[in-house]
C-alpha cells in the first residue's frame, strides 16, 4: 500500500515486502535488529506466522490510531501520531542529537542486502512464442516512463503490477490491498482519470477480475474517460491456481474460465478500441499504439503464459527466510552455494 | 437562504468543495437527483452498478487526497454499494456515500427498496448516520465529512429517508464552518520522549529496517519519508 511513498527507483529502496515481496526485503526484515514501522499495520500478508515474524528486532510503530498499534505484532516503542507531524519531530530529533550511526555496522549491512538483492528474485524465464506477464508490466513501465496511475484488479496480475511498476511518486499506486476486491481496477482508473485527464492511467487486470465490474465500460465512454486496460489474460484464476498448484497438488478445481468473450469484440461493442496480443514480438508495438490513443479507452488483450507463477512466496507457516523461490533463483543460490558465497 | 433538504445537500456539497459525484439513482433518492439536475457546479457521473460508483469514488480520493463522495438509492443500491465501501474501510480511503433511505414513517415496515443501511454497513464504515432531523442535515453532512477525512481516514455512510430531501419543506441554511464531537479527538503529534527513545533506539541499530505502509501516503507525508534516509 505504500509503494511510491518512496521512491521505487531509490537504491535505499529495497522493494515489497511480504507474501510476494523482494527476496532481499523479506531477508532483511528477519534479520533486522531495529524494526521502524510508519503508517503500516502489520497485516498478515506482511508478517506470514507472528510467531516468527521479526525475530532479532525491537519494533518501533508509529501510527495515528492507537487500535493498531500492538494489534498482532508486539510494539517496543509505541508512538501514537499522524505520520507527517512524527516524522517532522523526528528529523528534529535526530539532526539536534550528538549520538552518532555505527558507520561501519551499516556498511556491512548493506554489502549483506546487496548480496541477496543480487540474486534478482523477480527474474523470470523467457519462453520461446509465449508472452510472460511480468514481461507485459515491463513494457507498461517503460511505454509510461514510469510516471502513469496504475490501478489493478486481484490476483497474481496485481502482484506483477506490484513487483514490477517502479513508482517514484505516492499516489500513482491504487489497489484493493487490503480487501483484495476483484472489480475494483476499472471503476477505479475512470475515478483517477476523472481527476487526472491528461495523465495516463492504465488498469491493470486479468480475464476474471475485469468481468466483475465490466459494465463501466459504458461509463467510460459517457464520460469521456480514456482509460487503458492491460488484460493479463492466463485463461485462468491464476492466483487461485497457483495456490492449487503449490498446496492440492494441482488440482485445478473451478479455475479454468471457459466461455471467455471476445474481448476485442466487447470493447468494440462498448464504442472502444480493442487489441489483441498474442505474440512477445507485438507486446511493445501494442503497448506504444494504445497509449498513444490518448482519447480513446483501449483494452489491451494480452495472452500470457498459462504456467506463470508468482515469485517468491511466504507460504502458510512459513517465516520470512523461508520463502518458496524461483527455480531461476534457485539455480543462483546453488551456484553461489557451490563457490561458498552463499549468504 | 432557505432551502429544502434535497438543495441543502447539493448546496453542503458545494460549500464543501466536492466538484465530482459517483451514484445511480432510483425511487428514494429522485427529489436529490431533482436539485442535482438544477445546477453545475457538481459534476455526477452516473455509472452502471453502485459498486463501480463506491470503487471510482474510492480511486479518486486515493488519487487526491481529497475524500470521494457517492449518492445512491436505498435497498440494492445500498447493498451494492457495501463491497466498494468495506474495500474503502479495509484500506483507510475517505469516503462519504450518501444513501437514499424510505420515508421515516415507513423506515421497519419492510418497504419497497428498504434495507437497514445503517445496520448492514455498521462492521465496514468508519462511522454511519442516519438523518432524522431536517435540521440536522447540514450539520450531519458536516459531521460526516469530518470522520470521514480525519484521524485515521475512513468510510462514512449517511442514510438520508426521503421525506427529509421533500422539496416543498424549506428551513434556513448555513454551512457548517467548524464541527465538533466530543468523544471523537483524533490525536496528530506523537509524544516527544518517545520518540527520542526511538531516536536512541535507531542510531545505536547495527541493522535497521524501515517498514512503511499506506499511512505515509494518507498523511501526505512522502516528504518527510525521503528526508529521512541517512
Amino acid at each position: 500500500m505504500g509503494l511510491g511513498a518512496f521512491p521505487g527507483t531509490d537504491p535505499h529502496f529495497i522493494g515489497m515486502l511480504g507474501m510476494h515481496g523482494t527476496y532481499e526485503a523479506n531477508m532483511a526484515m528477519h534479520e533486522c535488529d531495529v524494526l521502524i514501522c510508519i503508517g503500516a499495520r502489520f497485516d498478515d500478508r506482511i508478517t506470514g506466522v507472528t510467531s516468527k515474524f521479526c525475530p532479532y528486532a525491537q519494533v518501533i510503530h508509529i501510527d495515528i490510531d492507537p487500535a493498531s498499534i500492538s494489534k498482532t505484532i508486539n510494539a517496543d516503542i509505541p508512538i501514537v501520531g499522524g505520520a507527517k507531524q512524527v516524522l517532522v519531530e523526528l528529523i528534529k530529533q535526530l539532526d539536534q542529537t550528538e549520538l552518532k550511526v555505527d558507520k561501519k555496522a551499516l556498511d556491512a549491512w548493506w554489502k549483506t542486502i546487496k548480496s541477496w538483492q543480487s540474486q534478482n528474485s523477480f527474474a523470470y524465464e523467457q519462453k520461446k512464442g509465449l508472452i510472460q506477464p511480468q514481461a507485459a508490466i515491463e513494457e507498461l513501465y517503460k511505454v509510461t516512463n514510469g510516471d502513469a496511475y496504475i490501478t489493478s484488479d486481484v490476483g497474481q496480475h496485481q502482484m506483477y503490477a506490484a513487483q514490477f511498476y517502479h513508482f517514484d511518486e505516492p499516489r500513482r499506486w491504487i489497489n484493493s490491498g487490503g480487501l483484495g476486491t476483484m472489480g475494483f481496477g476499472l471503476p477505479a482508473a475512470m475515478g483517477v482519470k476523472l481527476a487526472f485527464p491528461d495523465k495516463d492511467v492504465a488498469c491493470v487486470t486479468g480475464e476474471g477480475s475485469i468481468q466483475m465490474c465490466i459494465q463501466e465500460l459504458s461509463t467510460c465512454l459517457q464520460y469521456d474517460l480514456p482509460v487503458k486496460i492491460i488484460n493479463l489474460n492466463n485463461r485462468y484464476l491464476g492466483m487461485v491456481r497457483q495456490w492449487q498448484e503449490f498446496f492440492y497438488e494441482k488440482r485445478y478445481s473451478h479455475v479454468y474460465m471457459d466461455s471467455l468473450p471476445d474481448f476485442v469484440k466487447l470493447a468494440e461493442a462498448y464504442g472502444h478500441v480493442g487489441i489483441l496480443v498474442e505474440n512477445p514480438d507485438d507486446l511493445h508495438d501494442a503497448m506504444v499504439e494504445a497509449f498513444k490513443l490518448k482519447d480513446r479507452t483501449v483494452f489491451l488483450d494480452i495472452i500470457t503464459d498459462q504456467e506463470a507463477n508468482v515469485y517468491p512466496m511466504i507460504s502458510a507457516g512459513k517465516a520470512h527466510n523461508e520463502m518458496d523461490i524461483s527455480p531461476l533463483q534457485q539455480k543462483v543460490q546453488a551456484s553461489l552455494k557451490a563457490k561458498g558465497e552463499l549468504v | 437562504m432557505e432551502l429544502s433538504g434535497s438543495e441543502i445537500i447539493i448546496q453542503f456539497l458545494k460549500d464543501e468543495g466536492v466538484k465530482h459525484l459517483f451514484g445511480y439513482p432510483g425511487g428514494a433518492v429522485l427529489h436529490i437527483y431533482d436539485a442535482l439536475q438544477k445546477q453545475d457546479d457538481v459534476e455526477h457521473i452516473l455509472v452502471r452498478h453502485e459498486q463501480g460508483a463506491t470503487h471510482a469514488a474510492d480511486g479518486y480520493a486515493r488519487a487526491t487526497g481529497k475524500p470521494g463522495v457517492c449518492l445512491v438509492t436505498s435497498g440494492p443500491g445500498a447493498t451494492n454499494a457495501i463491497t466498494g465501501i468495506a474495500t474503502a474501510y479495509m484500506d483507510s480511503i475517505p469516503l462519504v456515500v450518501l444513501t437514499g433511505q424510505v420515508p421515516s414513517h415507513a423506515i421497519g415496515s419492510d418497504a419497497f427498496q428498504e434495507v437497514d443501511a445503517v445496520g448492514v454497513s455498521r462492521p465496514c464504515v468508519k462511522h454511519n448516520f442516519l438523518v432524522k432531523d431536517l435540521n440536522k442535515l447540514a450539520e450531519t453532512l458536516k459531521k460526516a465529512f469530518y470522520v470521514a477525512t480525519t484521524g485515521r481516514p475512513g468510510p462514512v455512510v449517511v442514510d438520508i429517508p426521503k421525506d427529509i430531501t421533500a422539496p416543498h419543506i424549506k428551513i434556513p441554511y448555513q454551512y457548517p464552518e467548524k464541527i465538533e464531537l466530543r468523544s471523537y479527538n483524533p490525536n496528530f503529534k506523537g509524544h516527544p520522549r518517545q520518540i527520542k527513545r526511538a531516536v536512541e533506539l535507531i542510531l545505536n541499530a547495527k541493522r535497521p529496517m524501515i517498514y512503511t505502509g499506506g499511512g505515509i501516503i494518507l498523511d501526505n507525508a512522502s516528504e518527510e519519508l525521503r528526508s529521512l534516509r541517512t
